[in-house]
Parts: structure tokens; C-alpha cells; sequence
């Protein structure tokens, strides 16, 4: 084993697992050389990625020129250029190679509908995406967890009915329907939120008007102190949250239960029970600490539900965001935004996932050593 | 010889769909103070549920002790709450279980479980109980402890995670220690290991054993005093010398025949014949009256008591009544 | 739950003397039994069917008739649910769309998991390289969220059609059967009766037919029945952002849509059609966790 104890001061969350030698768990050998095998694994994913969005957008569609130049609103001048600026004419392993130094350029080609660059476009509308999801799914763990081991532990009373009848209607609700329905209650009928939709009132906007400087307007408002903005803000993000995340919480509490009542089957929670811990003790720091590694890999799954589920909700709630984008892009036939966006949210659930990977990692000492 | 633990007619019934399962119908049997006792019998004869009904860890749903009594140190632990006996297990009363390779938790470090069970019974700091997990790792003789405290159970082999075990199992020096077929899953070497292991810690911490196994041979080692259960029921006890001398019971005999012995020629091994009863409907009376070649009348009609035949050795057959 | 009559001995005694198989038959019933929720989603899958084979029948308006004089009407005798905004009767148009919604469904699974089948077994039997391989692919269309790539495969078909909807899914689908398929062959590979196989001479295709395909169905069809109720709700969201059916078919996904904008006044037009969708998707979801608890042994006790 590797550098003392006292080399290096980490925050308290590291000593949270309840050891003494939990800091040295962050240092070990074996978690880095798991997250640097991780990272290398994932470039040849999105190699991958590249290669299926390429064939979708150069060799899939009848006509990718036209396509590009934006199908009704070509003409010819455009189709000309376009040809030239993809290289459309040339073999196609040489176009997979243009556009392959594109996309690591940043240029995920360019709007016939807006005429901006697609990454200026998504960089815009990214950091609400951000902040919808990321709330989601902070609520829906927040949620999902506790919810899921009270099911488990009170298995097959009245709680646990309630919850899992709970979790059912969540996943078979298709959530475009849940947010006409929380729109149409919430605000035609009982007029608790301002506005149907959108992030922000009108009036805030002009009275309160939020600084830029991450970008995430939640954040930048606290930073700020501008508590009127704030407020306004957060009445916003409630409503799609609770649309987004209820199908989150559905997916974690079923499998936080399903994990909690294996877990509870193991030996090691007989052998605690046999030396004397109470019931409570043994679900919450035993079990649970157990059950979290399964339910981890469905938080990794619930990110990219996520990211799918912005692209619904958004334009249910005129969020400004990718999703409603790539919503917006749909409708104009606005192929070249589709194709930036599909690849610009694959690297970004790649790089997700790569963080629950790790976390994952963190919770599962077994995982470390292969 | 003072009592330690004395069990009197117990009966742990499990309620399954297919019926009531009477895993354990009426045992009675004493464990004194500073004596390693045998409980043997095959598979599915009620040895574990005995030792986890001592424990009350039998779950409801479906098991349940329905009648008996097990005064241990002067208290009947059938009738305690669970809150009292939660101060009784892994402080007064261990159990090592059978399964090394699953009985500690994966995620935690080995030296963490130990000093858990510490911290919670005598109320020390945690770093007092973490140098005390230490003497414990050395104590059951594994080398380095201070770098094997801070391994996960799955870096360890079986027998050493057996020995982490037995270490948490003796960490608040209990008065009695069950180990339910402790050396099963390991090979022979390590088996004879890890025996030597538990009768030094014994006579260390002073603490009395109840060794579950099926191994006759591993019974002669090491115990003082054997009971011999038969579906549900103990059928012969008594001092170890005793019974290998000479055994009474009809299922005794027949388990001592069974043994191919070095100094004996045979053909064939010797087998009892026919099959473990299903506990859902035991046969009547005397449960082994179907495969017993001695078998009487009233052996199929009333179940006989242990009755002592000698000093120190007793069993229940109609044969010696 | 404990049942300690006279019944219960009678019962036993009948099982004892019957075949393994009527056995397990009635051990299953007893399984169902205990878990009212299955029969519930058996019961809802069943009248989903029953809707689509007797659409015609059930529907009293022509779903795709137009009829503007009636526009908008609420709920009433005529229209059980209410018309929309051309005067089409809602509740035919549920009708009819619980067929697409079945087409699609069955459709989509029934493709990926025929690929999946073949991909998968090869994986899973043949290891190496090819499984690497496989594996890749497969990963790397994971590293996609489903509704994404089903809206890019549909944006690069060109077509807005409820066929070009079919391929999408199916291309999304496809993966997760893979996987599943691979994990149970490799699991049924190392069973010992392969290899008594392979030592009386039988090749590997003969293997793969006699042996791992047939115990392959079985996990298919739990993960299809859990699949289908995500299906349908992919189908609806693809219908509803507009890729999918086309405006005027009646297709549960397009009619929310439709219905979006007039849920202020007309709130019927979305309500109905999404209450469908959730309660075909909830048939097909408790209908996949009771098979799925009855397969699983380990929840037996």
C-alpha cells in the first residue's frame, strides 16, 4: 500500500464510507489505473459514434446535398456550396476523414435554417439543459433512494404497494402527456405558476435581469444575490423537474428495492445480524452501502433517460434548451442541427457515464482490482 | 461443572406453502462452562436452526420458535425482546458461520468490520477499537496484520477470511462460541489449521463451543461432549469418548459403521438404509423408526426421551428403555 | 398468506401424486395468485388486443372521417370522448390507434430480437474476437439515448412515416437483445451438457439449435414483454415532436400533439389519448414483472 496518512488533507465527504483509510481509497493504485483504462476505453466508442452518425447524415438520406442545404429552403447556389464546404463529391472515406477533423475542430457544421454554426447554437441553449437535468436528477436520487429502501424493507404492506403502484405509473406515463397535464392543472386551472412555460417571466426579465457568468442562470442568480430573480426562476423550474424526474424516480426506486431485498439475503447481513447490530444499522450503512452499486448503474442509465427526456419536456415547457432545439429543428427540417446535436449529447452521456463509472468504481472495491 | 447454556425441549417451526416444516421438535441438551461441544448430524437435521434459534435469529416469516426453553447464564433467551438480545449476540454469544467466502461485507475494509462490532459493545473510540482489530488479526494468526486491516474481504483467501471471522467472532470475548461447520468449504490442511486455531482462542478468551459439523472425525478432535441429531431431534448425548466407544442408538451405530476405518477390511461401505425424512410430515413416534432395523411397535406410536443409559451418555431408544 | 387447513393437506397430497409438470402448472397459478398485480397487467394486455382485433366492431364513427360541423364537441352521447379539431370521432381513433400501437410494437421486437438472436448467440457462443467486436458495436449504440438516435435514423430516412418509425426503433432496439442473448448463451455455454454434447461429436451449429436457442426464447420473451410498453411510449414521443405518423392518422403519439394546443379549451383531445397510452404501457409493464417474477426461481420459497 502506498503514501501515509497525513500526505494529503482531503475534504471530510472522503472519510465518509465510515474507515479511517477511506482517504487512501481516492489515492490508491487501483482506482486510477481504473479511470485512466475507462477514459482509453471510451475513445473508441465515440469513434463509433462519429462512424454511425457520419453514415446517418453522408450515406443514409437519398440526397445528402440537398438535405444539407436544407431540403425546401435549398436552392442551387446553396446545394453548390454545400457540396463543397462537405466535400460531398469526393469518396466516402475521405468525407468520414473531413468530417471526422471537423467535429474535433468543433465545427459541427452549420444551420441553413438560422446560418449559425450548430455548436454556437447548442453552447447557447446547452446550460439550461444543464440545469433542468442536473436538478432532475439530483431530486429524483434524492427521492428515489429513500423511497426504494422503505419499499424493501417494508416489503409487501402498504408502503410498499403504494410505492411501487407509484413507480409503475411513472414508467408507463409517456412524460410529454404528464407535463400537458401538470401545465393544465397547475397553471390553466389553478394558476399557481406564472407562466406556462419558459424560464424566465417577462417583467423579471426586464426588472431582474440575471448575469452571465456561468451560464447557469440558477447559480449566477445566487452568486449575484438577485433573490427576486431567483425566486422567479426556481417557480420556472419546478414543473419540468417534477415532469422530468418522474420517471427517474420510478426507474431508481424500483431498482434500489430490488437491490436492497438481494442484498438483504446476503450472508454478510446474517453475520452482521449475528453480531448484534440493530435492524436499522444493518439497512442503512450494511445493506444499502451494497445496494447502492446496482442502483448506480441505473443512475447512469437515468442520465441518458434524461437526455432523451429533455428533448420532450423542453418543448412541452418552451424550456430553452437543446432539446426544444432539436425539437424547433425537426420541425423546419433543419438536418445539419439534428446531426450536431445527436453527437454533440452522445459525448456528453459518454463523458456521464464515464463519471458514474467511476463512482461506481468508488463504491465497489472489487471492480478496481481487474 | 457450572451451566452455561441449557437448552430444554425446543421447537422451531418454519410455516412454509407446502406445509409446516418442524425443523427442530424438541431438542434439550447442556453446555457447561469451558467445554467444546459436538453437534452432529446430516444435512437437514436441524443443527443450524438449533444454534440460529439459540441466537433468535430465526425470521418470521416463515420460522418461528414455537416451545422450549434456553437459559443461558441463569436468563431464558427465548423470552427476551429483540433489543436484549442484540446486546447478547456478538458480545456474549458468537457465531461463525459457514461460508468464509461470503460472510464479510465486500465493501468494507476487514479491519473496519472488526473494530465495528467493538465500538458497538464496549463503547471504546474508533481508534482504540481499530488498534484492538489489529491484536485480533494477529491473534488468529494472520501475518501482517497492519496491512491486512486495511484490505477488502475479496483480496483475502478463504481461510484467511475464515480467520477474520472467528476474529470478529471473538473480539468482545464472548462466554460461547457456535460455528456452524466452520471448516467445510476449506481443504483438509487448512481445516486442521483453522481447528488448532479455534481451541487456542477457546481456552484463550475462556469461552465454551458449540461445533456444528457432520464430520465425525473433526467431532473426535476436539469436543468434550457429542450430540448426535436426527431429523429434528437429538438421539444420543454424551461424553465424546462415550459415544465413539460405544455407541447406542440404532442411527449412531449406523454412522459409526459408515466411517471406513484403516484397521478394518470391507468390502463394501456399510450405508443406512432408506432416506431423511421430509419434516413437513415426520414419520410418528420415533422419527428414525423406518430406517431402523430394530425397529418395535412402540417405536412407530410415542417418541422415546433421552434417557441416560451410563454416566455422561444418554439416548433416546426404546432399546434401553 | 399461511394456510394451515384441511385444504392445504388435500392439496398435497393431490400434488404429490401428480406429474412434475401439472406440478409446476399449479405452482404457477399459485404464483399468479399471490401477486393480483400480474393478472391485473394480463387482464389490461389482453383488452389492448381485444380493442385492436375488434376495432371495427367497437368504433361506432369512421376514424378518419372528417366532419367539421362538429368540431370540438365535449364528451357526449354521439362521441364518447369528445371530437378534435376536424370533427374526427376520439374514441374510434383510440380504437384504431391501439392497432398501430400493437403493429409497431410487435413489429419493432420482433426485428431486434431476431437480430439480436443471431448476434447475439454468435457472440456469446463463438467468444474471441467477433465477440469483441459485437460488443463494441453494441456499445457504441448504447452510448446513444434511445429517443435521440431514433430521431436521427428517422431525420436521415428523409420520410416522416410510421414505417420510418419501424426502422428506427428497430435500430435502436436491436442492441439491448444482443446483449441479453449474449449474457445467456455464455451462461448456458459453460453448462456440462454442452460439453457432454461436443464430446459425442454434435458441431457447434447443431448445438446452437438443439440446445441454446430454445433457452434463449424464454428470456427473449420476458424482456420483450417488459420492452413492449417502451416501445410504444418511444413511438408516441417520435409521433408527437413529428416524425412519426403523419398529421390526421390516428396515432395515440399524434393526437396529444394535435391536441396540444387547444388543451386549454379542449382538454379531451390530449387527455384520452395519453390516458391509452398509459394504460396499454402499464398492462405490458405489470404483464413483464410477473413473468418475469414467476421465471426468476430464486423468488420462490
Amino acid at each position: 500500500m502506498t503514501s501515509g496518512r497525513n500526505q494529503h488533507r482531503l475534504p471530510p465527504f472522503f472519510s465518509f464510507p465510515y474507515s479511517q483509510y477511506a482517504s487512501e481509497a481516492w489515492l490508491s493504485m487501483g482506482l486510477k489505473t481504473y479511470i485512466l483504462k475507462r477514459v482509453a476505453m471510451l475513445i473508441p466508442v465515440m469513434l463509433g459514434v462519429t462512424v454511425i452518425t457520419f453514415l446517418l447524415s453522408h450515406v443514409i438520406p437519398s440526397n445528402p446535398s440537398w438535405v444539407w442545404a436544407g431540403s425546401m429552403h435549398a436552392t442551387e447556389e446553396t446545394i453548390q456550396n454545400v457540396i463543397e464546404r462537405y466535400h460531398l463529391n469526393e469518396p466516402l472515406y475521405v468525407q468520414y476523414l473531413y468530417y471526422l477533423s471537423d467535429l474535433l475542430r468543433g465545427d459541427l457544421g452549420t444551420s441553413p435554417v438560422t446560418n449559425r454554426p450548430v455548436l454556437d447554437d447548442l453552447r447557447q441553449y446547452f446550460p439550461n439543459t444543464i440545469e433542468l437535468s442536473v436538478s432532475s436528477l439530483i431530486f429524483s436520487i434524492l427521492v428515489g433512494i429513500p423511497l426504494g429502501v422503505v419499499s424493501a424493507t417494508r416489503k409487501d404492506k402498504l408502503p410498499d404497494h403504494v410505492s411501487r403502484l407509484f413507480s409503475l405509473c411513472g414508467v408507463s406515463m409517456p412524460i410529454f402527456w404528464l407535463g400537458l397535464l401538470l401545465q393544465m392543472v397547475f397553471y390553466y386551472e389553478l394558476r399557481w405558476i406564472p407562466d406556462p412555460g419558459g424560464r424566465i417571466s417577462e417583467e423579471i426579465l426586464v426588472k431582474f435581469p440575471v448575469a452571465h457568468i456561468t451560464g447557469l442562470k440558477l447559480l449566477d442568480s445566487v452568486l449575484t444575490g438577485n433573490w427576486p430573480a431567483l425566486l422567479n426562476l426556481s417557480v420556472h423550474i419546478i414543473m419540468p423537474m417534477i415532469c422530468l424526474s418522474y420517471s427517474c424516480i420510478a426507474l431508481i426506486s424500483r431498482m434500489t428495492r430490488s437491490a436492497m431485498l438481494e442484498v438483504m439475503r446476503a450472508d454478510y447481513i446474517r453475520t452482521a445480524r449475528s453480531t448484534g447490530f440493530s435492524e436499522r444499522v444493518i439497512i442503512y450503512k450494511h445493506a444499502l452501502r451494497n445496494a447502492l452499486i446496482p442502483a448506480t448503474t441505473v443512475i447512469g442509465f437515468t442520465v441518458g433517460w434524461l437526455l432523451a427526456g429533455s428533448v420532450v419536456t423542453e418543448s412541452v415547457f418552451y424550456w430553452p434548451g437543446i432539446g426544444q432545439y432539436a425539437v424547433n429543428a425537426a420541425f423546419r427540417f433543419d438536418f445539419p442541427s439534428i446531426m450536431g446535436f445527436t453527437v454533440f449529447v452522445a459525448l456528453f452521456y459518454a463523458l456521464a457515464s464515464l463519471v458514474v463509472d467511476i463512482t461506481y468504481a468508488y463504491l465497489d472495491p472489487r471492480i478496481r482490482y481487474e | 461443572m457450572e451451566s452455561l447454556l441449557k437448552i430444554s425441549g425446543l421447537r422451531t417451526y418454519f410455516y412454509t406453502y407446502q406445509g409446516v416444516v418442524k425443523a427442530v421438535d424438541g431438542v434439550s441438551f447442556e453446555v457447561n462452562k469451558n467445554e467444546t461441544v459436538g453437534l452432529v448430524g446430516e444435512t437437514g437435521c436441524g443443527k443450524s436452526v438449533t444454534a440460529l434459534s439459540i441466537m433468535r435469529l430465526i425470521q418470521w416469516p416463515p420460522g418461528k420458535i414455537v416451545g422450549g426453553e434456553i437459559i443461558f447464564k441463569g436468563e431464558d433467551l427465548a423470552l427476551k425482546t429483540d433489543r436484549e438480545m442484540r446486546e447478547i449476540r456478538g458480545n456474549r454469544i458468537s457465531m461463525i458461520f459457514q461460508e468464509p467466502m461470503t460472510s464479510l461485507n465486500p465493501v468494507f475494509r476487514v479491519g473496519d468490520q472488526i473494530a465495528d462490532v467493538i465500538v458497538l459493545h464496549q463503547k471504546v473510540k474508533r481508534k482504540e477499537a481499530l488498534k484492538k482489530a489489529v491484536q485480533m488479526i494477529e491473534a488468529v494468526n494472520i501475518p501482517d496484520p497492519e496491512k491486512v486491516a486495511r484490505q477488502y474481504p475479496h483480496e483475502l483467501s478463504g481461510g484467511m477470511r475464515q480467520r477474520i471471522v472467528m476474529a470478529i467472532a471473538i473480539a468482545c470475548n464472548p462466554d460461547l462460541l457456535i460455528a456452524d461447520e466452520p471448516t467445510t468449504f476449506l481443504d483438509v490442511t487448512v481445516q486442521a489449521q483453522i481447528l488448532k486455531l479455534m481451541e487456542s482462542l477457546r481456552n484463550k478468551v475462556k469461552a465454551s463451543m458449540i461445533l456444528i459439523t457432520h464430520n465425525l472425525g473433526v467431532v473426535a478432535q476436539t469436543c468434550n461432549k457429542v450430540m448426535v441429531m436426527y431429523a429434528g431431534n437429538v438421539v444420543e448425548s454424551g461424553h465424546v469418548g462415550k459415544i465413539f466407544e460405544n455407541p447406542m442408538h440404532p442411527y449412531t451405530k449406523g454412522l459409526m459403521n459408515a466411517i471406513p476405518k484403516l484397521n478394518e477390511h470391507k468390502d463394501r461401505l456399510e450405508v443406512i438404509k432408506g432416506l431423511v425424512p421430509n419434516l413437513v410430515n415426520p414419520p410418528s413416534g420415533c422419527t428414525f423408526h423406518p430406517r431402523c432395523q430394530h425397529a418395535m411397535e412402540i417405536c412407530s406410536k410415542q417418541k422415546p426421551a433421552l434417557t441416560e443409559i451410563e454416566e455422561n451418555h444418554l439416548a433416546g431408544c426404546y432399546l434401553y428403555h | 398468506m399461511i394456510n394451515m387447513k384441511e385444504g392445504k393437506n388435500r392439496i398435497n397430497r393431490w400434488k404429490e401424486s401428480h406429474l412434475p409438470q401439472t406440478r409446476e402448472f399449479r405452482f404457477i397459478l399459485h404464483l399468479l395468485r399471490r401477486s393480483p398485480l400480474s393478472i391485473l397487467g394480463l387482464a389490461i394486455v389482453i383488452c389492448v388486443l381485444l380493442m385492436a382485433i375488434l376495432a371495427p366492431f367497437l368504433a361506432n364513427h369512421d376514424p378518419h372521417e372528417i366532419d367539421l360541423q362538429n368540431k370540438f364537441q365535449p364528451p357526449n352521447r354521439e362521441y364518447y370522448f369528445g371530437t378534435d379539431s376536424v370533427g374526427q370521432d376520439i374514441y374510434s381513433r383510440i380504437l384504431y390507434g391501439s392497432r398501430l400501437a400493437l403493429q409497431t410494437g410487435i413489429t419493432v421486437l420482433a426485428t431486434a430480437g431476431s437480430i439480436g438472436l443471431i448476434i447475439g448467440v454468435i457472440a456469446g457462443y463463438f467468444r474471441g474476437k467477433i465477440e469483441e467486436v459485437i460488443m463494441r458495436i453494441t456499445d457504441i449504440f448504447f452510448a446513444i439515448p434511445s429517443l435521440i438516435l431514433a430521431m436521427a435514423v428517422s431525420a436521415a430516412l428523409g420520410e416522416r412515416s410510421l414505417t420510418v418509425t419501424l426502422v428506427a426503433l428497430s435500430v435502436v432496439w436491436w442492441p439491448f437483445y444482443t446483449r441479453t442473448v449474449r449474457g445467456v448463451t455464455m451462461s448456458l455455454r459453460e453448462n456440462q451438457y454442452i460439453e457432454a454434447s461436443k464430446c459425442i461429436g454434435a458441431n457447434d451449429w447443431r448445438i446452437i439449435f438443439d440446445h441454446i436457442l430454445p433457452n434463449t426464447l424464454g428470456v427473449i420473451i420476458v424482456q420483450a414483454s417488459m420492452d413492449m410498453g417502451n416501445v410504444i411510449l418511444t413511438a408516441a414521443a417520435l409521433s408527437f415532436i413529428g416524425f412519426g405518423a403523419g398529421p390526421g392518422e390516428a396515432e395515440w403519439g399524434r393526437m396529444i400533439a394535435d391536441g396540444r394546443f387547444y388543451i386549454q379549451t379542449y382538454p379531451w383531445m390530449t387527455i384520452f389519448p395519453g390516458l391509452a397510452i398509459f394504460f396499454a404501457v402499464l398492462g405490458f409493464a405489470l404483464l413483464g414483472d410477473g413473468l418475469r417474477d414467476i421465471l426468476d426461481p430464486r423468488l420462490r420459497w
